[in-house]
């Protein structure tokens, strides 16, 4: 009784905090699209599917704040409802044999241009870029489940036992889940780099604001596809 | 070091084959296996694997090895998402009214409700047993033989005088009818009187 006292107490301000926060849509996106968006994103592969889901998640969100209890983090709040729309997404997928076709896949390594030069050298950076490709590759061959689950821990970083609670899965099976996609990760990785050894030498950097031609594969649907954009 | 057994040398223990990247002469001195690093990072690393790790500068590079691609994907996603949410419009907010709008229309709809509720009930009960003049009269008459239904709202004086006709009738209809013993149902098989006699004898 008094724990529950004690812990009531102690939740009182973070309630009152986040309830404030979730009143002021322009502050919620403000503070956590990004992070959320990238979990979507690289969640289903599609950044258009991805942004669309991201603001469906907001508007459920704030229209769901009086049901905010102030048990989780707002961040946790978020990321389940995300979780909860990308698998209705999945499941809608399957039926959407022409989304695939539409599925705007997501270039890694544009981003690697804009990585805040103070950091790294260009030689380092583009070090970074083949390494995060390689983990994207890698979560291609993920199972959603796995997929998810490795985002949300090793990208926005969170508690296995927040995941649990918002995946609905024991810890120890998220632990499992963890354990197989780091394999897999590392597994594909260094395949990638024994393929490729001299891919690991520092080559010139990309044109910082125009991209070439570029082969890319869609997270979702595990396409190839071959798009030449100009930025 | 003291070979623990969370340590790598016992590595039938999970199955998995020495580290390959860890030199030879280094496997049999309690370095931290592949699920042990992977334990690493994702959190749950136990305490003696993880004083090692504090410890073995070896550990530490391969754990750092370990973790260097995750941290380079979740740098330049984070990059991503951030120049990629800049440029999203924030999402409308769908026109909702405040909550003691809301309330206040919930409540006039209560009432509103209530009000009908209430009038219907008044009105029937004012139909039951309202108006306080008596209720008209109804007769059935069976003299036409079938139901018949007579309403009218001045019943007194036609309704009496209505009676009387009838009760009248009755009467003259009994009243003109022969009093014959048949009549009464004591009629007999010699119709007619009996004769005089004819003889003192008889």
């Amino acid at each position: 009784m008094q724990l529950t006292l004690d812990a009531s107490i102690a939740n009182l301000p973070t309630a009152e905090r986040a309830a404030t926060e979730l009143d002021d849509m322009d502050t919620l996106v403000r503070n956590y699209r990004p992070r959320l968006l990238r979990f979507v994103a690289f969640s289903i592969g599609d950044a258009d599917l991805a942004e669309s889901i991201t603001q469906d998640c907001f508007l459920k969100a704030y229209n769901a704040r009086d049901r905010f209890r102030g048990d989780c983090s707002i961040n946790t709040w978020l990321t389940s409802i995300a979780v909860n729309l990308i698998r209705d997404q999945q499941r809608l997928q399957k039926f959407r044999f022409w989304r695939q076709a539409r599925a705007t896949a997501i270039d890694i390594t544009d981003a690697a241009n804009f990585l805040p030069s103070n950091e790294s050298s260009p030689e380092s950076r583009l070090l970074i870029k083949e390494k995060a490709a390689q983990v994207q590759d890698a979560l291609l061959n993920l199972s959603p489940n796995q997929r998810n689950v490795f985002l949300m821990r090793f990208s926005e970083d969170l508690e296995l036992s927040e995941i649990s609670d918002i995946t609905g899965i024991p810890v120890n099976t998220v632990k499992t889940h963890l354990h197989r996609a780091l394999k897999s990760v590392r597994a594909a990785v260094r395949a990638a780099q024994s393929a490729s050894p001299e891919e690991s030498r520092p080559a010139p950097p990309a044109p910082a604001l125009r991209r070439p031609t570029t082969t890319r594969r869609s997270l979702a649907t595990g396409r190839t596809q071959t798009a030449g954009v100009s930025a | 070091m003291s070979a623990s057994p969370d340590l790598h040398p016992t590595p039938a223990r999970n199955g998995s084959a020495p580290p390959a990247a860890l030199p030879v002469e280094h496997r049999s001195l309690g370095h931290l296996s592949p699920d042990q690093i992977d334990d690493h990072l994702i959190g749950c690393l136990s305490a003696e694997p993880a004083a090692h790790l504090a410890a073995c500068p070896l550990c530490a590079r391969r754990a750092a090895a370990a973790a260097a691609p995750i941290a380079s994907f979740r740098s330049i996603t984070t990059t991503w998402s951030d120049r990629y949410s800049a440029t999203l419009p924030i999402p409308a907010v769908p026109p909702q009214r405040p909550v003691w709008q809301r309330h206040l229309g919930w409540a006039t709809a209560c009432l509103t409700v209530a009000v009908g509720i209430a009038l219907t009930t008044a009105s029937q009960g004012w139909l039951a047993f309202g108006p306080s003049d008596p209720p008209p009269a109804t007769l059935q008459t069976s003299q036409q033989g079938a139901s018949q239904q007579i309403t009218t709202n001045s019943p007194h004086v036609d309704q009496v005088s209505a009676d009387n006709q009838m009760l009248q009738d009755i009467d003259s209809a009994l009243d003109s009818s022969a009093e014959t013993p048949s009549a009464f149902g004591l009629e007999t098989q010699n119709d007619q009187p009996a004769a005089p006699p004819t003889s003192l004898q008889d």
